[in-house]
């Protein structure tokens, strides 16, 4: 089978959840702004109420108003995208597990077709790079949506310009959430490549030495989130902090590949 | 077999990492220069002795400092680390700063020195000791002690730290206040020696009577300490003398009273300047008697639902301050210009926004003139 077919084979069986957690980001983004956006409206009206003065005048007293004004003060909208990212990583796990249980249990004609084992793995990272990749546009296609969302709910003369660029310059939450640089853009995608090479070994260990390698699995995995939180602990500055992730980054990134590599070739067997 | 799914979804990634790189590197949106003060009274030329200063942030990982004046702006590069919110001095220096990075400071013409007590104390650690960092400005060299402190428990915290030179000699000072609200605020003062090691001097009690003691800033002026000890009876300046370690209090003028909390508290050659309940007092350094002969309040008080004072500073018998205020999600800076003895307002303007391209608050930046 060509690698473009096992590709598609893992994306057909989880495109339908896909779909629902890209339709719950946008939804709960969309939901939760524009709340958050009518709130502001009934607080200027207010304001201009209070300040006695017509709403038009009081309206050039004020600072314009960003995304960053509605989003980062309140950062309900990005937390469901956290959430359907959280959900979105555990599809990683699927992808490995779905071929393991069930009547028909794939994996054996998987392992058995000529060619490298190897593929299998390439194949399921691709699939998970496409997932995160796409949710960063859902999440850039959510501050479009919102952008131009605001000019129903909000005075025209109030909104600031270039919304959604300068939200991703300016705010303080969404680097949580997506890249907002050429160089985090990179980061990202070497991190995604680390989690699922991680997510790989325990999978992996797993179905190769059953109880011990499940163990063995929780220990590599638990140990990798330790030394990473315990990194981003240390009294360090931004500059610093973002060379010793990447070296965390690579160096975890390496050992897992091999290590998966390893299983997958030598150990997980029919 | 069709990969209708595949090039669905590389489309969708493809698209997705055009626009993000699109709009973040490529089609960026330069950041709005434009920064003039707004008059609201009063004449602008009050402003002439002072300039204001503060970050913006033009790119990703780029910050230019903005020294701002009553008709003029200058910008200039500059580091800034957001999430730790310092800038150009502490990424200078790195090594002496790391995990102190609002240490008490201290520098003369040979050497700079810093000390924090440990930031995480009481909740993230319940070890009681202090930092202290001392870099030689010539040789560049660093010295740096952890001390513990006795008598300091978990059920108490660090409400105020100060370093001081005297007589050849380096003083740390700090406030502790008791979570039990049976037991007052105290002061205690440590004389640092040559070998970074600490000898307490002197433990002053600063309760007053009545449930609670507020304590301000505790402020340094040639030998002496200060500190403005406030309950809802009274104020109460006290004075501490590092040479003779003896300490008077003063009552002070009559203040308002129904607030208890000292927002702002500086001094210089000739007065104390003291901020409580949003009006500002300035009081005679040698007769504790107020010199402005009127309260001095901002004018938009009514305006906003909390103001509070950003920064003082004072030169030519004006006293200038940056306010801030709050009202619902917004918030405005306000620089105020009062004459000193009279209290009236001289001048009153807003500060240019910073939404959107600031990092950090305005704050008074010394001008030769």
């Amino acid at each position: 089978m060509k690698f473009l077919t096992f590709v598609e084979i893992d994306l057909r069986k989880i495109f339908p959840f896909l779909l629902g957690m890209y339709a719950i980001a946008i939804a709960g983004f969309q939901g939760f702004f524009v709340k958050l956006a009518s709130n502001l409206n009934g607080q200027i009206v207010q304001g201009a109420a209070e300040s006695g003065t017509t709403l038009e005048e009081y309206l050039k007293t004020i600072d314009k108003i960003s995304l960053a004004s509605i989003i980062d003060s309140n950062i309900l909208p990005l937390v469901v995208q956290i959430f359907v990212g959280l959900g979105l990583i555990l599809l990683g796990f699927y992808l490995w597990y779905k071929e393991w249980f069930g009547a028909s249990k794939r994996i054996y004609t998987l392992l058995s077709i000529k060619g490298s084992r190897f593929r299998i793995f390439t194949s399921k990272l691709v699939v998970f790079l496409l997932i995160f990749v796409t949710y960063y546009g859902i999440v850039l296609l959510n501050l479009f949506i919102s952008s131009f969302l605001v000019k129903f709910i909000l005075p025209e003369q109030i909104i600031a310009s270039d919304l959604v660029q300068n939200y991703i310059l300016h705010s303080q939450f969404l680097p949580f959430v997506i890249p907002v640089s050429g160089g985090s853009l990179l980061f990202n995608l070497a991190f995604l490549i680390m989690m699922f090479s991680i997510l790989s070994v325990f999978v992996l260990w797993d179905r190769s030495k059953r109880i011990w390698g499940m163990i063995g699995g929780f220990i590599y995995m638990g140990s990798t989130v330790v030394v990473f939180f315990y990194l981003n602990t240390l009294d360090l500055y931004t500059s610093e902090i973002s060379i010793v992730n990447w070296a965390f980054t690579l160096c975890v990134l390496t050992i897992s590949t091999a290590f998966s590599y390893y299983l997958l070739k030598k150990k997980v067997s029919i | 077999m069709k990969f209708t799914r595949i090039i669905t979804l590389s489309l969708i990634s493809a698209l997705s990492i055009g626009t993000l790189i699109g709009i973040a590197e490529v089609n960026k949106v330069p950041v709005d220069r434009n920064f003039e003060i707004e008059d609201e009274k009063g004449n602008r030329d009050a402003l002439q002795s002072v300039a204001f200063e503060n970050v913006i942030k033009v790119d990703t990982n780029k910050f230019e400092k903005v020294i701002l004046t009553k008709d003029d702006v200058q910008f200039k590069d500059t580091k800034y680390d957001i999430s730790h919110g310092v800038g150009e001095k502490v990424l200078n220096n790195k090594d002496m700063y790391r995990g102190m990075n609002n240490a008490s400071e201290y520098e003369n013409s040979k050497f700079t020195m810093i000390a924090a007590f440990n930031t995480h104390f009481p909740y993230g650690s319940n070890e009681a000791y202090v930092t202290i960092a001392k870099k030689d400005k010539k040789t560049n060299q660093l010295q740096k002690e952890k001390i513990s402190l006795p008598g300091i428990t978990t059920n108490q915290y660090i409400m105020e730290e100060n370093l001081v030179e005297h007589n050849d000699s380096i003083y740390y000072s700090m406030v502790v206040q008791s979570m039990s609200s049976s037991v007052g605020p105290t002061l205690k003062i440590y004389q640092i020696q040559s070998n970074l090691q600490l000898k307490e001097v002197m433990n002053v009690d600063l309760s007053l009577p009545g449930d609670y003691t507020d304590v301000s800033r505790l402020v340094t002026d040639g030998d002496k300490l200060f500190i403005i000890l406030s309950s809802q009876q009274e104020k109460k300046l006290m004075e501490i003398n590092l040479d003779t370690n003896k300490y008077v209090t003063h009552t002070l003028p009559e203040l308002s009273m129904d607030d208890s909390y000292i927002q702002m508290f500086r001094v210089d050659e000739n007065h104390f300047y003291l901020n409580v309940d949003n009006s500002m007092f300035v009081i005679d350094k040698n007769t504790y008697k107020q010199v402005n002969q009127k309260v001095m309040k901002p004018s938009f008080i009514s305006k906003y639902d909390y103001i509070s004072v950003v920064d003082q500073t004072e030169s030519h018998e004006t006293v200038y301050v940056i306010y801030e205020g709050y009202k619902n999600y917004n918030s405005d800076k306000y620089v105020v210009a009062y004459h000193a003895t009279t209290g009236d307002i001289l001048y009153e303007g807003k500060l240019p926004s910073t939404e959107n391209r600031g990092v950090s608050g305005y704050k008074f930046v010394n001008v030769n003139n």
